[in-house]
């Protein structure tokens, strides 16, 4: 009979009516699902969904009214009008998870039947996966288990026969119980699931996304602006110890243009490859990873100059390690890095010439001092030291806030009158002295420094640790390293941020070591952070095997498919033992096939038993409403009675009952043509 | 197309079965379903509990059933001072032949009503049950047989319930089912208000059964065919009644027992040899209402029994 009832589901879904349970749960589930995204959704949807969902839970527990009909199609039209006036045609994670809640919500105000719920139930399950393309703390993981539990929840409630209703604490038992039962498979698929290196599939990149990090260029404010984020830019993990402080410099993006205020990086960093790169390593390199969290952007930091990276990632010409894709989630790589270096001792003339550009009739008073110190016949490294000795001998302050500076010419406007700034101003300026005086210079952005957490004995690089420098070029050394911010405030890169700014300087709260306790339970929580980031987020092919190997196990992805089809094939064994013993002898039961053959057939006309109906119960239920097949359906019900349920099956019943089957033809919309 | 295709099916009711019904239908009008389940529960060999409303014709019912049945009735009005001897009867000593004699009460008949069975103390009332499950009674240390059949018909106003003895769980069981009759419908109660006295109708009734062909149909209850799947049927029904996590406590295996009985005993009043599960949808409520009660003490018992039905594909 399992058979039989499994092939009438269809039917059956489609005639079942929701009952007031399912929709609260309903209801809720679609109410946790749009939690996640309430800050990312634009204001119209949440409005609108708002609307939808709140139409639905006020007239659930009132019994007023639910939305009518009619407002279907303007709700939709409103629906889809909003999605493209906020997104056009752009394809995105933002664009496709407004789309499906909007989805979502309207299918609700519509759902009456059991199909419709379990619609409802199976995007439920795909977007309990959403708020991941977003973010993978472990917040969320709690998150998941909650959504798992009403989604559940909401499929039991709609899967119910509808008399039967079950308390809100019965409902979520089970659904919790099913939910914890997963827990361990899911466990095992996690670890032993073979792991592809590299993503399956890309995500399209989202228009107009902003996420805190360094964004490639600089003006005066862009970089003290991060200094009040206390976001983890990335964590590093140092096998052979921590080098010292001044010795981190994180090699961010490399600016070489110049337009008076703002300084660029050039369109493509890379116009000679790999190969055109020339780095002679002058002491032992150093061997580290780095847990990197998303931004959005394709480049990797490594600390300068990184000599080899991950597979699936480059070193650019100005000595930038570049991702082939963007940086979407939490990735782990290995680096190597070389602490003192030469790089690129030769160079062309008129690359040198691009190095000592400067824009026309900008920062004048800059310029001209840069000039007296060339024309002065100076050698290029005491050039370098008299830019240097500039900002320690003049009252320069190192701060977060500056003041505004003038916008045609910010640099004599800091250099000459206002003396206050962040590593930018100092960077910006020092770079165009050096250019001024015919020395080749460019910017260099990245992080410098970072806390030392002493419970993981990691690296925490935060956003406010974000930095810029200058690098010189000098024939037959290369590009060397300048940091004119070490000159204003040497604890800056001997001590870090925290220690370099005056107190109430607005350094973040629980960043600050004044605030003992809270610093002490961010490293705490930082350290919980950077292992889900290594051991769930960062479990790739890598981190597989080597905790596989732990267990003995080599050839772990042998290993790993031999052990996920072993469950597999058990869990199928185990199902089969469950379902079989009801099944064996039925399905060829010619009986129950014939009269499963003419409920199917009622079904198409929404005429199937309801469950737990009895054939005669059934029959006479058809005899009220559709007086054509009555006789015939009572027919058939006696009979399968009496054959199923009698003494004996004679085999001319058997014949005659599926004789009856064959010649009862539902004819279409008789109901009405009463 | 053939209108009657299971030329097979043999009648084995006794035709007079149906007249049985069709008289008693003239006595309580519109209420079929109810006599014929009546009518099933004493085919079972069980007790009745009907639990209803004073007026709506539970006692014109019983004396209907014991008249057509051919069957002596005596009645019993349960009141908070009846003594167990009031019901039982009394030994008294004869001085002539110097030896006690015992006088039986009004339990000794065939059919007896108990009318308002609540009403009485716990301890007449067990006296009255025991008598129901040992088909016999103690006095004295004598031992008496009661008649055979003996079937006790108990009534009970589910309202009022001030200055009355509920009965227990344990004693509710021993009813194999329990009814109500509910008022009658408009078509029914217009017949009623212009016909006859009902009681001048029931004076002219003759029995249409003689004890023994009682006792033959009842033999025959118990030969009516119950399949396999039937059987797998009932124990899902049960097993849901126990797991659904909707009743206080599950069916017990007696009340497994009644079910079957009480399901065979109504396909032999539809005239059929074996039981469909329809037969045991049929009787359902009526055997096992009594026997459940739901968690949530605020829903009707009767919906939460008829949810276990919805929610148990019939194999």
């Amino acid at each position: 009979m399992l058979n039989q009832r499994n092939r009438k589901t269809s039917s059956r879904h489609a005639a079942v009516l929701l009952s007031p349970t399912a929709h609260g749960w309903l209801t809720a589930m679609a109410a946790v699902l749009v939690l996640p995204h309430l800050g990312r959704l634009p204001l119209w949807e949440i409005a609108l969904l708002a609307v939808i969902l709140g139409w639905k839970f006020i007239s659930l527990g009132t019994g007023r009214k639910p939305m009518p009909g009619r407002l279907r199609l303007p709700l939709a039209l409103a629906g889809t009008v909003g999605l493209w006036l906020t997104h056009g045609m752009v394809l995105g994670r933002n664009s496709g998870v407004a789309t499906i809640l909007l989805l979502a919500a309207l299918k609700l105000q519509e759902a009456h039947t059991r199909r419709d719920g379990l619609v409802l139930v199976n995007l439920g399950w795909f977007l309990i996966a959403t708020p991941f393309l977003f973010t993978q703390g472990i917040p969320w993981a709690f998150y998941l288990v909650t959504a798992a539990t009403t989604v559940t929840a909401a499929l039991i409630a709609v899967t119910l026969p509808p008399p039967i209703h079950l308390p809100t604490r019965t409902v979520l038992r089970q659904a919790g119980t099913s939910v914890v039962l997963g827990l361990p498979l899911m466990l095992v698929l996690f670890v032993l699931f073979p792991r592809i290196p590299g993503p399956l599939w890309r995500m399209p990149a989202d228009a107009g996304r902003s996420l805190t990090g360094l964004d490639g260029e600089m003006s005066p404010g862009s970089i003290s602006r991060l200094g009040r984020s206390a976001a983890t830019a990335f964590r590093a993990d140092f096998p052979e110890g921590i080098p010292p402080a001044p010795e981190l410099y994180w090699r961010g993006p490399v600016l070489e243009s110049f337009d008076g205020r703002t300084w660029k990086a050039v369109e493509n960093p890379a116009p000679g490859g790999p190969s055109a790169v020339d780095v002679e390593v002058l002491a032992k390199s150093i061997p580290y990873a780095v847990a990197l969290q998303p931004h959005g952007r394709l480049w990797l930091f490594a600390l300068d100059l990184p000599l080899t990276g991950p597979d699936d990632a480059r070193r650019s010409a100005t000595g930038q390690m570049l991702a082939r894709r963007p940086v979407e989630t939490v990735r782990r790589d290995r680096f190597t890095s070389a602490i003192r270096y030469r790089f690129t001792p030769e160079m062309p003339p008129d690359e040198n010439r691009r190095f000592t550009a400067l824009p026309a009739g900008r920062n004048p008073g800059a310029v001209k001092l840069g000039r007296r110190w060339l024309q002065s016949g100076l050698p290029p490294e005491e050039r370098i030291r008299r830019g240097l000795t500039y900002f320690s001998t003049n009252p320069f302050v190192y701060t977060l806030e500056p003041g505004l500076m003038n916008p045609t010419n910010p640099v004599d406007d800091f250099l000459f009158n206002i003396r206050r700034g962040f590593c930018e101003h100092y960077a910006g300026a020092f770079t165009l002295l050096m250019r001024a005086a015919g020395i080749p210079a460019r910017v260099v952005t990245g992080y410098q420094g970072g806390e030392r957490n002493p419970m993981g004995g990691h690296l925490i690089v935060r956003q406010l640790d974000a930095h810029a420098w200058t690098e010189v070029w000098l024939a037959g050394q290369g590009w060397r390293r300048i940091d004119p911010t070490a000159a204003v405030s040497p604890t800056r890169i001997a001590a870090g941020i925290a220690d370099a700014l005056p107190p109430d300087t607005g350094l973040p709260y629980f960043i600050d070591p004044a605030n003992r306790l809270a610093h002490r339970l961010t490293l705490v929580w930082d350290t919980v952070n950077s292992r889900w980031n290594h051991w769930v987020l960062g479990y790739g092919p890598e981190l597989q095997r080597e905790f596989l190997s732990r267990f003995g196990i080599r050839d772990w992805q042998t290993t790993a498919a031999a052990i996920t089809v072993g469950f597999l094939v058990a869990g199928l064994l185990v199902a089969m033992l469950l379902i079989l013993p009801g099944r064996v002898g039925r399905r060829h039961d010619p009986i129950i096939t014939a009269y499963a053959r003419f409920c199917r057939r009622l079904g198409r006309h929404g005429l199937a038993p309801h469950p737990g109906e009895p054939p005669l119960a059934h029959a006479h239920r058809i005899g009220t409403v559709r007086p054509d097949i009555s006789a015939a359906a009572m027919n058939i019900a006696v009979l399968y009675n009496r054959l199923r349920y009698g003494t004996n099956r004679p085999p001319e019943l058997v014949k005659r009952l599926h004789q009856l089957v064959r010649e009862t033809t539902v004819a279409r919309r008789q109901a009405r043509n009463r | 197309m053939q209108t009657n295709p299971a030329p097979h099916i043999t009648s084995i009711g006794d035709r007079r079965l149906s007249t049985v019904i069709a008289q008693i239908n003239r006595i309580i009008l519109g209420k079929n379903r109810e006599v014929r389940l009546a009518l099933t529960c004493l085919l079972a060999g069980g007790h009745l509990l009907i639990e209803d409303l004073p007026g709506v014709g539970k006692t014109t019912l019983v004396q209907a059933l014991a008249t057509v049945l051919g069957l002596d009735f005596s009645r019993i009005q349960f009141t908070s001072d009846l003594l167990p001897a009031d019901i039982v009867g009394v030994s008294i000593y004869d001085r002539e032949r110097q030896t006690f004699t015992f006088h039986p009460g009004p339990l000794f008949a065939q059919m007896v009503l108990a009318d308002e069975i609540n009403r009485a103390t716990p301890r007449t009332q067990s006296a009255l049950l025991e008598a129901m499950e040992e088909g016999q009674t103690t006095v004295d240390g004598v031992s008496h047989r009661l008649p055979e059949p003996f079937f006790v018909v108990a009534t009970r106003n589910p309202l009022h319930q001030a200055g009355t003895w509920p009965l227990p769980e344990s004693q509710l069981d021993r009813f194999l089912m329990r009814l109500s009759l509910g008022y009658p419908d408009a078509a029914a109660e217009r017949e009623l208000l212009a016909g006859d006295d009902r009681r001048t109708l029931l004076a002219a009734y003759r029995p249409e059964l003689s004890p023994d062909d009682l006792r033959r149909l009842r033999r025959r209850v118990h030969e009516v065919h119950v399949g396999g799947p039937l059987l797998d049927y009932l124990q899902a029904l049960i097993r849901r009644t126990r797991t659904a996590g909707i009743f206080v406590t599950g069916l017990s295996p007696r009340a497994g027992i009644a079910l079957r009985r009480a399901a065979q005993a109504w396909a032999l009043l539809a005239g059929r040899d074996f039981v469909a599960p329809d037969d045991l949808q049929t009787v359902f409520t009526a055997v096992a209402g009594h026997r459940l009660r739901p968690l949530d003490e605020s829903r009707i018992p009767d919906a939460a029994v008829t949810e276990v039905l919805a929610a148990v594909p019939i194999p």
